[in-house]
């Protein structure tokens, strides 16, 4: 594992490489959780509708 | 060819297409990813100037690329969106947004970080790092100008306009190494020379078409969801609610 370490840029190497796979997850799981909600609010939505 | 981009821009058509495209962009932008990081942390080399810290780079400089061409892409979709009143070209320009600011922030967070060890501060009011700064107001203006409007075809409107002004901001990123006196390095990459070390451009080529395989999957899902509640009093789109209960 000592090729991960990348002498005094260990840490801005790795920061940076953190940052952009939480930036791509809250992107990707930002979209899944916004079409649950949405099919969730329209599935009430016409439920209501047919009462 | 227009047939089919007629038919496709079709909200419904669209919406059953594209769930069948989206598996098809994300196993190459996972492949892509996983050989792009073997590609930047083992094969390659330390730089000779930098250190070890050319691996910042290779995620940003694609993502700097990706707030370029996103925004490209969003002034694209909003053209023709005034133009040709397509309503999934509002809708692209609109669910591409928040990815662009997403990866505008991306490149300037990174880019502070490289600049830290490399420059010794995270950030100068230098002409490439300020015009990247405006980019990604540009971004947030366009998001909160969409959302102030109750009205989706007046928000799309005016949003359209303000992208399309940005515009102008574009070739200012691209050239401002070359137009001022720039601390921020020249391109290593044009369309005529590439000035790097093989296994560094594979890195970044890697990287960089992995993001784009992301973006556009990314697109597409925000743009069904955008599909889903604007069309929301359709029956194909009460068909498919209703049905999934089923």
């Amino acid at each position: 594992m000592d090729f991960l370490l990348f002498d005094k840029y260990t840490i801005y190497i790795w920061a940076s490489y953190l940052l952009t796979f939480a930036t791509i997850a809250i992107l990707f799981v930002g979209t899944k959780i916004t079409h649950k909600r949405n099919t969730i609010q329209l599935r009430i939505k016409y439920e209501r509708d047919n009462k | 060819m227009w047939k089919w981009i007629q038919a496709f821009a079709s909200p419904r058509n669209f919406y059953q297409i594209s769930e069948k495209i989206i598996p098809w962009l994300m196993v190459p932008f996972i492949v892509l990813s996983l050989i792009g990081l073997y590609w930047s942390f083992v094969v390659s080399p330390t730089d000779y100037q930098q250190g070890d810290s050319v691996r910042i780079m290779y995620v940003h400089v694609p993502a700097a690329w990706m707030s370029l061409f996103i925004y490209i892409i969003m002034a694209i979709s909003s053209g023709i969106g005034l133009i040709w009143q397509i309503k999934l070209a509002y809708i692209v320009a609109k669910v591409s947004a928040p990815i662009g600011a997403s990866f505008t922030f991306l490149a300037l967070v990174t880019g502070s970080i490289w600049g830290k060890p490399m420059w010794g501060t995270w950030w100068v009011w230098d002409a490439r790092l300020t015009s990247e700064l405006i980019l990604l107001f540009l971004y947030l203006a366009y998001i909160s100008l969409n959302n102030a409007f109750d009205n989706p075809k007046t928000a799309d409107k005016a949003s359209a306009v303000i992208v399309i002004i940005g515009l102008v901001n574009i070739p200012i990123i691209y050239y401002s190494v070359d137009w001022w006196n720039s601390l921020h390095q020249g391109s290593s990459i044009s369309f005529t020379k590439i000035s790097m070390q093989q296994d560094m451009f594979i890195a970044l080529l890697l990287i960089s078409f992995a993001f784009k395989f992301l973006y556009s999957a990314l697109m597409l899902m925000r743009a069904r969801n955008e599909v889903l509640v604007r069309e929301q009093n359709s029956r194909w789109v009460r068909e498919i609610i209703t049905g999934a209960d089923k």
